[in-house]
């Protein structure tokens, strides 16, 4: 507050008056920047992008809204266990966080095109390998 | 234990940020989002907000809920730390990738350590043709 106290005065000097915001001390976890990180929505699509988006075996993943709940599919091209261990590690980290949104988790391992198009074309596309 | 604080006055704004010297800045405001179809990502969305009668610490908590009380996405909660109970709190926040599932009423509901304390409204129309007088 005394670095803003000291530009405040400055301006003062120039400008004559000067609003000041409030002193309050106010301790935010994240920044307010624009784009961070610790900003973004989560809903459970989501959150599954933000853990698994960076594997190669995954094809895409959609959220589709339906009236109950979201559900998140998963197309894989192949599903090591190694995989499958992690994602069903995320979807019981996203039970914890998402008490208030209900979801159901479907992994499927698409074989054809058509499969993967149908998958696509059925909600929010959070992510799709080029 | 903390106080429950009130929501004195909130925007919804395209961009919320703060100065070097503290001030906030709120550009853009709206509260109706328009798109030609739906389910829609909104990309950025800010969120300023002024409280009253808090002093404590605080975990904020902000949920996005149709108009049927169903939640579809969730902010990961704010800390914050009042001293003052006589002052207003000015906080502020820049979202990304708001999932918006179809046209209606939706709402920002505020919870301060898991108690809410107001909501903040927004409406979701969809746009045919020509954009609309709204």
């Amino acid at each position: 507050m005394f670095d803003n106290a000291v530009v405040a005065i400055q301006e003062i000097d120039e400008q004559g008056s000067i609003g000041q915001p409030n002193a309050v001390e106010v301790t935010p976890s994240e920044t307010a920047e624009h784009g961070a990180v610790g900003n973004m929505w989560l809903s459970p699509g989501s959150f599954m992008f933000r853990e698994i988006a960076s594997r190669p075996e995954v094809l895409a993943i959609v959220e589709r809204i339906e009236p109950e709940r979201h559900c998140v599919l998963v197309a894989l091209e192949h599903d090591p266990d190694e995989l499958l261990d992690d994602i069903f590690d995320a979807e019981r980290e996203m039970f914890r966080i998402f008490q208030k949104v209900p979801f159901d988790l479907r992994v499927t391992v698409s074989q054809s095109g058509d499969a993967l198009a149908s998958v696509l074309s059925s909600g929010i596309v959070h992510y799709q390998r080029r | 234990m903390p106080v429950t604080p009130k929501l004195k006055s909130y925007l919804i704004a395209d961009m919320v940020f703060r100065q070097d010297n503290g001030k906030w800045c709120v550009i853009g405001v709206f509260d109706k989002i328009l798109a030609p179809k739906y389910p829609v990502i909104h990309g950025t969305l800010g969120l300023f907000m002024q409280v009253t009668d808090a002093e404590g610490d605080y975990n904020v908590g902000i949920e996005f809920r149709d108009s049927e009380d169903r939640c579809h996405s969730i902010l990961p909660s704010l800390k914050l730390q009042v001293r003052n109970r006589l002052a207003t709190v000015e906080f502020g926040m820049q979202t990304r990738q708001l999932i918006i599932p179809a046209p209606g009423n939706y709402r920002f509901c505020l919870s301060f350590n898991g108690e809410v304390i107001d909501d903040i409204p927004l409406s979701a129309i969809e746009i045919t043709g020509e954009q609309p007088n709204v």
